[in-house]
């Protein structure tokens, strides 16, 4: 899709006025926190869990292209074909074209947000090939010709009743003539629709969650099922990664499946992990002829070299999307882009740059609550605040912004100066506002002032108060 | 791989040499993987029986009967069947343990047919007492869509072959002198979604069933 996150003020304006969008944000804002709080109880060393797999992650990031050449050649070794893509266009060509050497009239795609990275439907559709999405989620937003709101759970921004409609406007043609309306009824007619077109796909595409260097594996981890049709009934299946997807062992893929199922949906481990290495093999009854993996840079190297390298250590479990209260009131949509939530925000200024998506990194409130439950331990305020500095130090924002905010700089720099100067700003506010109890109007801060009131000071710093109350208690 | 490919190839990798992240100077890969070995279990944990196994496959919704004898088994599989099916074909994984058994009351065949398969019966090698469960390798007798494309898809497997944790499944697999399965499913329950309002709904794209026969060999 073409991001929007260059008009991210407007995005949120439109999200927290839509009642539908608002109803689901709040129905789906409990469950999957409380989900996953259950299933890490039952782990007596989930913060020990955390640390091993950032370590993990760190040694892989820190060794990537040794891991990626081991990779490479098991995974060749076994009759895979790797293919190596620059950037997002890159993947497209490659992709496209191994559609166009079989003659592909439809795909049938698992959930990857890679894929949405690439915007690889475009391409394909572009190239007159059918893109079908068949995991649920994914598939009730191909409908509604909308990006997913969510990376685990595409379509939570749309209620049964949406969905309902979507499927009594699409599925005539299928002969499909009563509106359902209950949700088992709904999953049965997709069920029904989506196992024809598995059967007359030409190529499968999915993502991988895991890539395993020792045996060439690609893992992925689902609950539907369609993931593993996608990549066994086509004649061709191709996975698209990105070369952080690379884990050593296949010990690694056992501790990262400890954290990332309980950490995205709460569930111990999902109805669905496979590993496929290589295509069908002689003498096989089943599985793709050709099997082709899409190693996807897309900006990651540069991401590597740089402050926010930590970033790359995300296993795309979602739990920073679901304990943000950003996320939690305007939904994925907002963020213009794939990638949505404190994860999205990083990303997508990473990927797509300062000048498209640079109010991201300021819509957080560093509250922490997404450092804190991150399974990998990525440290998501720091490296928000590094994408502040960097869009501070690019000479962007206003320039009564930068002024005032390089003043304060140089002022909190100094504490004696800081105590001093605050003391005086905090007296005069209390002065002024004598008998008011609070302020409506303040200059510079209007917008701020807009949706609260500023209390008005009572004439002293706390850290005056605190230096008094300590004098009081050793005195 | 075509020189645009090799040059793509050489440019990322290049890259993620000069990055500043990047240890350098490491002697090989053998170095930095041997760092991770300490994961690694030398022997295989079994489980001391059956019973968390059998709780946590409740807990994800398949079902379980145990037998005590591989000699029961056509009887178990009929029964089941014929509880929620009015006479199905029954389709086997090609193997001698199951095609050698009496199948003479229930109408069975081998030849896996995808577009008509509803109900299968196929071995697992191993089950995870630690989550319930089944890892199922693919084969020449045992296609991957025989564990997806059945609404019933029926599981069997010898008690002796349940481990505590996942680690286990590697370490046996490292022990088998083959190589790697092309397909290694790792299958709890059955398929399932939540993509509508987070209301759990079974049988999304796979097996709206998962019954596993536990065969009880001391």
């Amino acid at each position: 899709m073409q991001p929007i996150s260059h008009q991210f003020n407007s995005n949120v304006r439109k999200a927290l006025n839509d009642k539908e969008l608002q109803k689901s944000l709040f129905s789906a804002k409990d469950g999957l926190v409380n989900n996953r709080l259950k299933a890490i109880k039952v782990v007596s060393d989930f913060e020990d869990l955390r640390e091993q797999a950032k370590q993990l992650k760190n040694h892989t990031l820190t060794n990537l292209d040794s891991y990626l050449e081991l990779f490479e050649k098991n995974f060749t070794a076994q009759g895979g074909q790797l293919h190596w893509a620059r950037d997002a266009r890159h993947a497209q060509e490659i992709i496209v074209g191994i559609c166009h050497q079989h003659e592909a009239k439809t795909v049938v795609k698992g959930k990857s947000m890679a894929g949405e990275e690439i915007d690889i439907n475009t391409a394909l559709e572009n190239a007159g090939i059918e893109p079908i999405e068949t995991d649920l989620g994914e598939y009730i937003v191909q409908l509604a010709k909308e990006a997913p709101s969510h990376i685990i759970v595409p379509a939570v921004h749309k209620t049964r009743a949406q969905i309902s409609q979507l499927f009594a406007d699409n599925h005539k043609q299928y002969g499909c003539n009563e509106k359902l309306t209950e949700a088992s009824d709904l999953v049965a007619e997709a069920r029904k629709i989506m196992r024809a077109k598995f059967h007359a796909a030409d190529v499968g595409i999915t993502g991988a969650n895991f890539l395993v260097a020792e045996t060439g594996s690609s893992v992925i981890v689902t609950n539907e099922g369609n993931g593993d049709l996608c990549s066994t009934l086509p004649k061709v299946h191709i996975v698209t990664a990105g070369i952080e997807k690379v884990v050593p062992r296949l010990e690694s893929v056992s501790l990262l499946m400890k954290l990332l199922p309980r950490s995205a949906t709460g569930q111990e481990i999902t109805a669905y992990t496979t590993l496929t290495t290589g295509p069908k093999r002689q003498n096989d009854t089943d599985g793709p002829e050709e099997m082709h993996i899409v190693l996807i840079d897309n900006g990651r190297t540069e991401i590597l070299n740089s402050e926010i390298s930590d970033i790359l250590r995300c296993i795309r479990c979602g739990a920073c999307l679901n304990h943000c209260p950003v996320y939690g009131n305007i939904g994925g949509h907002a963020y213009g882009w794939v990638y949505p939530g404190p994860m999205g925000a990083v990303l997508t200024t990473a990927i797509l740059g300062l000048e498209e998506a640079g109010d991201l990194p300021n819509a957080c409130t560093l509250n922490g609550r997404c450092a804190s439950v991150c399974p990998v331990k990525i440290p998501l305020p720091d490296l928000l605040r590094s994408l502040r500095t960097r869009q501070f130090n690019k000479s962007s924002g206003s320039k009564i912004t930068r002024t005032v905010f390089a003043l304060w700089g140089q002022l909190s720099a100094r504490p004696a100066i800081y105590h001093f100067a605050s003391g005086l700003a905090i007296k005069f506010l209390g002065l002024l506002g004598t008998n008011k109890g609070s302020f409506k109007y303040l200059p510079f801060v209007g917008g701020w002032l807009m949706s609260r009131d500023f209390p008005v000071p009572e004439g002293e710093t706390f850290h005056s108060q605190w230096n008094k109350q300590k004098g009081k208690h050793h005195g | 791989m075509d020189k645009d490919q090799s040059s793509a190839r050489d440019e990322i990798l290049g890259r993620i040499r000069n990055s500043t992240r990047t240890e350098k100077n490491k002697s090989n890969i053998e170095d930095a993987q041997t760092s991770m070995k300490t994961m690694e279990s030398a022997t295989i944990n079994f489980a001391a029986g059956p019973d968390k196994f059998i709780a946590k496959l409740n807990e994800v919704k398949a079902t379980v009967s145990v037998i005590s004898s591989r000699m029961e088994l056509v009887r178990e599989v009929h029964e089941y069947v014929a509880r929620h099916q009015e006479k199905p074909t029954i389709t086997l994984a090609n193997e001698p343990e199951l095609t050698s058994l009496d199948w003479s009351e229930s109408s069975i065949t081998t030849d896996y047919e995808p577009h008509s398969i509803s109900v299968s019966v196929t071995s697992a090698c191993y089950g995870i007492e630690e989550t319930g469960t089944l890892i199922l390798y693919s084969s020449p007798t045992s296609p991957t869509g025989m564990n997806f494309l059945p609404d019933y898809h029926i599981v069997t497997l010898d008690t002796s072959n349940i481990v505590v944790s996942m680690d286990d499944v590697w370490c046996g697999l490292r022990k088998n002198e083959q190589a790697i399965p092309r397909s290694i499913n790792m299958i709890t329950g059955p398929s399932k979604t939540a993509d509508i309002e987070q209301d759990i709904q079974f049988g999304a794209h796979g097996p709206k069933f998962l019954h596993v026969i536990l065969i009880q060999n001391t």
